[in-house]
């Protein structure tokens, strides 16, 4: 049936319809095509793979391997004060010389002149450490010339207990350079403790690492006494007033470093579960007992299962008091090749766990036997806490120095701790932080980046960009030689990585891996893309054929 | 008599004279500074006896030769002591001539019954634990700590099964191990594993310092020992038996080496072939001392000179310690009556 013509032009035909209404209809098929293709996979597409992404937050990947390369510099500045200008100069570049091949350090070297006044009215070089010398930020040393030096000290440097070095006039640089590099700065631990961190299975072992406690924001302290049998002896000490005297000032030292909460206890009826030789009376040996090198392992073993020292999930260091009944006593340690322990204290320190010390009752009120049991045995502070304390010293991480000859230095003070040990020890603390941080970083960036299906929620994603901007931040204030700074900075690092590399977060797989993906949405809708992808042959016909039949009616 | 007291003395004094045992410098400075364990049964239902007995024993060798509960992370994924089809209730054994209880009184099972599941044993191994999880449920180990890793239930070619309804491939175990390496979470591992086709377990392992050991290589069947006709199932596993059989006469301060251990079952005895992968692992097996793995002697260091400390002024004598105020305490009331009291008018 054919309709009304709306317009007085010639109607072509085609059987019923008219041409152009046949054009028109193709061009609606067309039309409704072009549509199914748009919505479907102009739109459709892009919106399903969106909408079926894993919520990751963006990670700093660039700035993470850009950390590899950067290296870990720290800068100090050292102080030369001489008498003479030019030698004061000359030993400067001699120093600077050597410290210019240093991988780890580098050292600014400032000449200024010494008065020597002040020199010659020191009586000792306790009064000079006291007197004059202003106060040097953390990290910075000062290398006094003094010339009489000999009437202080045989040797010809003096390492004092602030961070100040003495020397002699005729000291040579060479001497200087060996006491800065070994005992002051000590690059070589630096250096084996991030090799060992960095490559474990290449680098050799690095005892003063092992023994040093892993890095941790807070350490408990157990001061344990043991005393096996107390109806024979009686100990009436008193423990907290002890700790109080000695261990807490050396403590304070560490506060910047670390929190240490002490704890004590007192453990009654362990035994020592080894069994100790007995050596007999022999003429100039009395009668005691022998605890060989090798068993001592076995004495810590059984003695930890009653320690309570896992309480906390703070890394705990044990100190051990163990005091034998009179017949059992004295216990003394021997070495391997059967030598008696020299420098008469019975004690031994394992790394990374503690120290036992074993405290003799005294020969006299053991063969007493007036002396009714239990019998009182005094504590004797001194050598028992002087012990704990230079057990604590090599545990938290101040290494014993070789001897260099013709140098010593001061005594230790009350409080433990020189203050340029303290600086190594916030300079290893600083190097095995961000290390530590580094490594997590690299390791969590590489994990995340392979496993595209790993949810990165806005926690971990915090704190992986706090660990990076103070890795970042550590190292830049290790170039300007700030310490203190440098510490937070490098805390903050490894805290926040840790905090990113254990998020329980990280383990939940969306169980939604990228074959499963395709296997549930192909079957869906594939069989409807195909006729739309299909269609695009025809529109593209279609629309060719639009083109031509424009250019025809333009050319006509 | 005195003839007797003389020659005992001459025989202590002998015996202080001879030099010590020589012990190899390997032995006393080992590398490592402690132990931890971390086992795994897998497997529940009655019938699965044999797994719990398998891994208790493990348990028991561990804790006699000195690794502290503390450092030992037990799982057992049911409990067959107090099992009501357990004729013997509270006691595991695995001789059916009941020679040991495997059980004992101080057991400490960490991860009981359904917590067992492939979700905490790799949120155990790679450290990604809940906050607030207990410190016996954790695993706090450095790069100084040495593990043992055994693991046993129903196994096959590339998974373990877990509680009968999932299973752990050997992909993700070796990634897991690959993330505690990352982080420098153990020292050396050895792994022991004691299932059917266990050795494709190790096969993936890709980490540093691992040595790994399986009860059966990939195609073969890891079988039981025997039966307790008492209780009706079977109560031991041939390699873990023959193994405990080893570490009963294995005392703290022994000599035996890995390498022993290595060949503690061989295959007429165990009818499946021991699989060892050694690849990993940098040392030789032979001068392994069995304490680095399953016990724990902590290295010592003697020489220290103590410290001339003296207080600069008794400082308990100026300091006055604060009194603390006692709290006192009092008993609930038993009936909060006090609470219901309306205002009397």
């Amino acid at each position: 049936m054919s309709s009304h013509p709306s317009t007085t032009e010639e109607i072509k035909t085609v059987g019923d319809l008219p041409v152009e209404k046949i054009d028109k209809t193709e061009d609606y098929r067309i039309y409704a095509a072009i549509s199914y293709f748009v919505i479907l996979i102009v739109i459709g597409l892009p919106l399903w793979w969106k909408t079926t992404e894993v919520y990751r937050v963006p990670l700093p990947y660039t700035r993470i391997a850009a950390l590899n390369e950067s290296d870990f510099v720290l800068v100090t500045n050292v102080t030369i004060a001489s008498l003479d200008i030019d030698r004061g100069k000359q030993l400067a570049s001699d120093l600077d010389n050597f410290f210019k091949t240093s991988k780890l350090f580098k050292v600014h070297f400032v000449v200024t002149q010494v008065q020597k006044q002040i020199l010659a009215s020191a009586q000792s070089i306790q009064a000079l450490e006291l007197s004059s010398v202003s106060r040097r930020q953390a990290g910075d040393i000062l290398l006094l010339e003094v010339p009489g030096l000999p009437r202080f000290t045989p040797s010809q440097v003096l390492v004092g207990r602030r961070r100040i070095v003495y020397f002699a006039t005729d000291t040579s640089s060479v001497k200087l350079t060996e006491v800065l590099q070994q005992w002051l700065f000590q690059e070589e631990t630096l250096q084996r403790m991030i090799s060992s961190m960095v490559s474990p299975t290449k680098s050799e072992l690095d005892l003063a690492g092992r023994r040093r406690m892993p890095t941790a924001s807070a350490y408990d302290v157990m001061v344990t006494i043991v005393n096996p049998d107390p109806e024979k002896v009686q100990l009436n000490w008193d423990l907290q007033e002890a700790i109080e005297n000695f261990l807490s000032p050396f403590l304070r030292n560490l506060a910047p470093l670390a929190d240490y909460n002490v704890k004590s206890q007192w453990l009654y009826f362990v035994p020592l579960q080894v069994q100790p030789k007995l050596v007999p009376e022999q003429p100039g040996i009395r009668k005691h007992f022998a605890l060989s090198e090798e068993l001592l392992p076995h004495i810590i073993t059984p003695l930890e299962k009653k320690l309570a020292s896992h309480v906390s999930q703070n890394p705990c260091l044990n100190f051990v008091v163990y005091v034998p009944p009179c017949s059992e006593s004295p216990l003394y340690i021997y070495r391997q090749e059967g030598v008696i322990l020299r420098g008469g204290v019975n004690a031994f320190l394992s790394p990374r766990w503690g120290g036992i010390i074993i405290h003799n009752p005294p020969q006299d009120i053991c063969d007493n036997t007036t002396v009714v049991e239990p019998k009182p045995v005094e504590a004797d502070w001194s050598k028992i806490m002087g012990t704990f304390l230079a057990q604590l010293r090599l545990l938290v991480g101040v290494p014993e120095l070789d001897d260099i000859p013709r140098v010593s230095m001061l005594p230790l003070a009350a409080s433990g701790m020189r203050q340029w040990e303290l600086d190594s020890l916030y300079r290893v603390r600083i190097m095995e932080q961000l290390t530590s941080a580094m490594l997590t970083l690299q390791s969590l960036s590489q994990l995340l980046g392979e496993i595209s299906n790993i949810v990165i929620d806005d926690e971990v994603g915090d704190s992986i960009q706090e660990a990076v901007s103070a890795v970042e931040r550590g190292i830049e204030l290790l170039h300007q030689g700030n310490l203190l700074a440098a510490f937070e900075a490098s805390k903050q690092a490894f805290l926040s990585a840790e905090a990113a590399f254990t998020d329980p977060s990280l383990l939940a797989l969306l169980y939604f891996p990228d074959d499963q993906k395709y296997a549930v949405y192909i079957p869906l809708f594939l069989p409807v893309m195909i006729p739309v992808l299909m269609s695009l042959k025809n529109i593209y016909l279609w629309a060719a054929s639009k083109v031509r039949h424009k250019g025809k009616e333009k050319v006509d | 008599m005195r003839a007797l007291l003389f020659f005992v003395t001459i025989f202590y004094v002998n015996e202080y004279v001879q030099a010590v045992r020589q012990i190899p410098d390997d032995i006393l400075r080992g590398n490592h500074t402690n132990n931890w364990a971390v086992l795994v049964d897998t497997s529940r239902f009655w019938f699965n006896y044999r797994h719990v007995a398998n891994v208790l024993s493990i348990y028991r060798s561990v804790k006699r030769l000195g690794i502290p509960d503390s450092q030992i992370i037990l799982m057992v994924a049911d409990d067959m002591a107090c099992n009501p089809r357990n004729p013997r209730p509270a006691t595991v054994f695995n001789h059916r001539k009941q020679h040991i209880n495997v059980y004992g009184d101080d057991v400490e099972v960490d991860y009981r019954g359904y917590e067992v599941t492939v979700e905490n044993f790799v949120r155990l191994l790679t450290g990604r634990l809940f906050p607030g999880t207990p410190r016996s449920k954790q695993l706090l180990t450095d790069e100084g700590s040495n593990i043992l890793v055994y693991l046993t239930g129903h196994g096959g070619d590339g998974f373990l099964k877990f509680q009968d309804s999932e299973e752990v491939t050997s992909q993700e175990l070796a990634d897991a191990l690959e993330q505690m390496w990352q982080k420098r979470r153990y020292h050396e591992i050895f792994f022991m594993i004691d299932t059917c086709q266990a050795a494709s377990m190790y096969e993936k392992f890709y980490s540093p310092n691992i040595l790994a050991v399986a009860s059966s290589l990939v195609g073969e069947d890891s079988l039981s020992h025997h039966v307790d006709p008492a209780i009706g199932v079977y109560i031991i596993d041939r390699y873990t038996f023959h193994a405990l059989h080893f570490l009963e006469r294995v005392s703290p301060d022994s000599m035996k080496t890995m390498g022993e251990f290595l060949a503690v079952c061989p295959k007429q005895e165990c009818i499946s072939t021991v699989g060892v992968r050694r690849d990993l692992f940098p040392r030789d097996p032979h001068k392994v001392p069995i304490t680095d793995f399953f016990g724990s002697l902590r290295p010592v260091e003697l020489g220290i000179n103590y410290l001339n400390v003296s207080i600069a002024l008794p400082l308990t004598e100026n300091t006055i310690r604060p009194v603390k105020q006692e709290e006192k305490y009092h008993y609930a009331q038993q009936f909060p009556t006090h609470l219901f009291q309306t205002r009397a008018t």
